[in-house]
């Protein structure tokens, strides 16, 4: 340290590192998450991680319930997914039992889970944006996600939370009105995302603050075992919707986006996009809903045969696994949760080096965590 | 109306025996209409932010949550003051003066009309004290508000404050430059730096001086926007990323640093008119006496115009404020010292050069 | 919660000292289980599943050997660690089971690998495979004390640092550590306040309520 300094510097003003605990109580960590900083001036030398303060032993509780009862803990994982939390662990379990999903079963999961997905990434859009100083979007994102709120609300009785599927199938039709609530609500948000990349994409303070800001390269970010936007926005292909597929999405017809650089603007395009493509596949959805049974044919008592299975989902914030191991009993034996903010907000050491406090802050934002599904 | 004109000839006797009570009157109304204001402005700001972010914004308290600033202000006042025990307790007690009063006495020096003639023939001037030096003045004190910062970051003996402090004071450094560069153009154009005097060559030369300095308006707009630390220049507050030089204010004292902003934005959207917009001058029409007006009416005509002028410029950097995201410390001081400082010195030339050679 | 466990075992109490967990289903192969268990015969061995995912238990010695081959190998490439575990079995003779789910993102194929570990045995670390396997391993040891041979930074994760046990593990009860105490009673029961609001308010100024 001392060598790359000039004499007169050395002997004259002696400076030193300095540590800055960033969080667990700070606005930019998105929720309990705590970084140990030593910093340079304002320069981040060294990062350590500190989660584990939301930990409240899902997996633990999960192996003293019944695969039926456990299903709506889940959502609490990532909260602002929970839809797709809760497609995972139903998905799970559906594949340990072999179990046949009714084709509009699989259409209305699709449907709900892209509306999620919208709901995650607007939530994202905005607290991202709150986090690199424009504040009006923050107002923007929240009022584009409450009608989806209002629409699980009608359909699943539930807003934030709704335990969404059961296992085998889904509960009930959609309400009266909820397909046409649903059209004209994405017809309304199409030109509005336009709108908000027209603020920000082009803004070139957006664009300082982000272009060339914790970059991560395509090798690393696939070694960090980063998913999800956080890794297509490095430009490596993997979306669980394509790449294993599961449910419905075969059928749909829809674009991976995926960004060059693996910076916070390429992974912010890259939501940007999906968001579109969201849109895209709930409007095929809804054309192409058939008809038919949606409850499916569940045991009610689900005894697994010994052994394990692993199923993914694309969860908004990336591939979203659950592991299950059954001993024959109708609870599981042990439940994984391969969560996706764990896992990325790994990756923040890569691309917080050499970053400033600023950009680390936009990069938490970029790599899109909740600290429900880190701790869980 | 004769014994009340007897009543007013008897006052302004004593006061002329005792001139120091005019001055003391004209602080006490100025100061009066400056708390005013800056209570309002913050309402102004939250209600428009509101508009701009498709919410309502404050408006429970009275009509029109008019009566909104009045309930912060009472909230401050309940709140319990706390001073950390790892703080210097005289600097952390003294810092939120530092940056409370120099935006409140800059207003000294502006004159916000022309003179007021009473019926006697006596005349009353808008302005405390219209110096020689006013906008030297105005320059100094206003440097003077950021050690309040420096001294808040620092003596709160916490290290997302301290974080602030180093922040502001790089960036007064950065911006301070340009600022006082792009008003020294304007000075140049008028040539005096008493503020009445410069109004008053604007409406001489029968133009603003934003046209000749539109550079140095720019640049004057940017560097003020930084001043006043206000986005997408509020770095030394940065509320996503290090909280603030007040992070461990509360209560009054949180309060004063709150005021001491919005005294900043009045302050720096009052001077703008004065330099750049042709301060009282009603604009388009060059002088109402001529049209036989009495001058009263044209002094208080001259009130309302400088209060418009400076009620846009205001609603502009509020606008700002709702649209933007905040600059990174670096590219903030590379903005000051590689673009702005260049500008400013390119338009000190070119306004030498207007004055020069096209205007005799 | 113990209860319940005893009694769906208890009616089996004739039969012969309970079985380990043992996997069902059928053997699948891919392309690549079957390489595995040609290069790596005698450590490798094929593990039957429910759902047809191509799952291999290696061993110990060479089981960091085998995941550096299957990422490497050009013919698998399996460069992307979608998940790694720790399960424990109390009840089989290696009590310890580390999982990891590998996925290759070129070749769109996934495959399982399983390694057993004894009671106390350390596990090959992968950190040097793949990074991402740092926070996973942390957090088999945190929660299952499993220990990772040549980890970097083998620290607890999501427990705190002075935790003592690994929650995960079948000893470990659902409460805590003081479940017991609390399912005894040692701190009282939870006393209700009477619904007439005077005589509630009297309770509490008399500190009756306090156990």
């Amino acid at each position: 340290m001392n060598a790359e300094k000039p004499s007169y510097m050395r002997e004259v003003l002696e400076t030193r590192e300095m540590e800055l605990n960033m969080g667990p109580q700070h606005p930019a960590t998105h929720g309990v998450y705590r970084a140990i900083l030593t910093l340079d001036g304002e320069r981040i030398m060294k990062l350590n991680s500190v989660v584990g303060y939301l930990h409240r032993g899902i997996e633990k509780w999960a192996e003293y319930r019944t695969y039926q009862q456990g299903v709506p803990i889940y959502d609490r994982l990532d909260y602002l997914g929970a839809v797709l939390n809760n497609h995972g662990i139903v998905g799970a379990v559906e594949k340990l039992l072999q179990l046949e999903v009714p084709r509009k079963a699989e259409y209305q999961r699709v449907i709900c889970d892209e509306l999620q997905r919208l709901a995650s990434h607007l939530m994202w859009f905005a607290t991202h944006a709150l986090d690199i100083g424009a504040m009006s979007v923050l107002f923007y994102g929240v009022r584009e996600r409450e009608p989806i709120m209002d629409l699980f609300e009608a359909h699943f009785g539930q807003r934030l939370l709704p335990n969404a599927y059961p296992i085998g199938g889904c509960r009930l039709d959609f309400p009266k009105g909820w397909t046409e609530a649903c059209r004209k609500f994405l017809k309304a948000l199409k030109p509005r995302i336009d709108d908000y990349e027209t603020l920000l994409t082009g803004n070139r303070m957006w664009r300082q603050r982000t272009i060339g800001v914790g970059v991560i390269s395509k090798e690393d970010a696939i070694a960090y075992g980063l998913s999800g936007p956080t890794l297509r926005g490095s430009g490596v292909c993997f979306d669980v919707r394509r790449s294993i597929p599961y449910s419905a999405y075969p059928e749909f017809d829809f674009e991976i986006p995926l960004g060059t650089n693996g910076d916070v603007f390429d992974r912010y395009l890259c939501r940007m996009k999906e968001m579109r493509q969201s849109i895209r596949i709930i409007e095929q959805a809804l054309d192409g809903m058939p008809e038919g049974d949606l409850k499916g044919k569940a045991p009610k008592i689900m005894r697994a045969p010994m052994g394990e299975v692993y199923f993914t989902v694309e969860a908004a914030k990336g591939q979203l696994g659950y592991y299950i191991v059954s001993d024959g009993t109708d609870k599981p034996y042990r439940l994984h949760i391969k969560s996706p903010s764990f896992i990325n907000l790994q990756g923040l050491n890569r691309m917080s080096e050499g970053a400033l406090i600023a950009d680390m802050v936009a990069i938490i934002g970029s790599i899109d965590i909740v600290l429900g599904e880190v701790d869980r | 109306m004769d014994t009340l004109l007897n009543l007013w000839s008897t006052i302004e006797s004593w006061m002329l025996a005792f001139p120091v009570v005019i001055y003391l009157v004209k602080i006490g109304i100025l100061l009066g209409c400056v708390f005013a204001v800056v209570a309002y402005i913050t309402l102004a700001e939250r209600r428009l932010l509101g508009f701009y972010q498709s919410r309502l914004g404050p408006n429970r308290v009275g009509p029109l949550g008019l009566i909104q600033p009045v309930a912060d202000g009472l909230k401050c006042f309940l709140k319990e003051d706390i001073v950390p025990l790892n703080s210097n307790p005289l600097l952390f007690r003294l810092a939120p003066v530092f940056a409370f009063f120099p935006p409140f006495a800059g207003f000294a020096v502006f004159t916000f009309a022309l003179p007021w003639v009473m019926p006697n023939g006596r005349t009353y001037h808008y302005s405390v004290a219209d110096v020689d030096l006013g906008v030297l003045f105005i320059m100094a004190i206003s440097s003077l508000g950021i050690f309040g910062l420096i001294l808040a970051g620092w003596s709160s003996g916490s290290k997302y404050p301290l974080f602030g402090s180093l922040r502001s004071a790089s960036q007064m450094l950065a911006y301070e430059v340009p600022l006082t560069l792009s008003v020294i153009s304007v000075v140049m154009m008028a040539g005096s730096f008493r503020l009445s005097d410069i109004v008053a060559a604007q409406q001489a030369y029968k133009f603003y001086f934003f046209i000749p300095c539109i550079i140095g308006f720019v640049v004057y707009f940017i560097s003020s926007v930084a001043e006043m630390n206000r986005t997408p220049f509020d770095l030394p507050e940065g509320e996503s990323e290090i909280i603030g030089f007040h992070t461990e204010y509360s209560g009054m004292r949180f309060a004063f640093f709150f005021v001491a902003e919005y005294a900043n934005v009045v302050f720096i959207s009052m001077l703008a008119p004065a330099l750049f917009l042709g301060g009282y001058d009603i604009p388009f029409v060059n002088d109402l006496a001529l049209y036989g007006a009495h001058p009263n009416i044209v002094s208080i005509l001259g009130v309302c115009s400088y209060a418009a002028k400076s009620t846009i410029f205001a609603l502009f950097v509020i606008w700002v404020r709702a649209t933007f995201p905040r600059y990174r410390y670096d590219q903030l001081l590379k903005i000051g010292w590689l673009v702005l400082l260049p500008i400013a010195l390119a338009n000190l030339f070119v306004v030498a050069g207007i004055k020069l050679f096209l205007l005799k | 919660m113990a209860d319940e466990k005893e009694t769906t075992a208890a009616p089996a109490a004739p039969a012969p000292p309970k079985k380990g967990w043992e996997p069902t289903g059928e053997i699948a192969e891919s392309d690549a289980s079957k390489a595995l268990l040609e290069k790596f015969a005698g450590f490798a061995a094929p593990v039957k599943n429910l759902a047809k995912e191509p799952t291999v238990m290696v061993k110990k010695e060479k089981l960091v050997e085998a995941l550096e081959y299957l990422k490497s190998d050009p013919q698998h490439l399996f460069d992307y660690l979608s998940d790694m575990t720790a399960v424990h079995y109390p009840d089989n003779d290696k009590k310890i089971m580390t999982v990891y789910h590998l996925y290759s993102t070129s070749r769109k194929d996934s495959i399982r690998v399983k390694c057993e570990l004894d009671e106390g045995e350390a596990c090959p670390t992968c950190v040097g495979v793949w990074p991402a396997a740092n926070w996973m391993e942390r957090e088999a040891f945190d929660l299952m004390g499993v220990a990772f041979e040549g980890h970097p930074d083998l620290r607890r994760i999501l427990m705190p640092d002075e935790w003592e046990g690994h929650p995960l593990r079948k000893e470990y009860p659902l409460g805590g550590p003081q479940e017991e105490e609390i399912r005894s009673n040692k701190y009282g029961k939870p006393q209700l306040l009477p619904d007439d609001l005077e005589e509630a308010r009297k309770i509490i100024e008399e500190g009756r309520n306090e156990r």
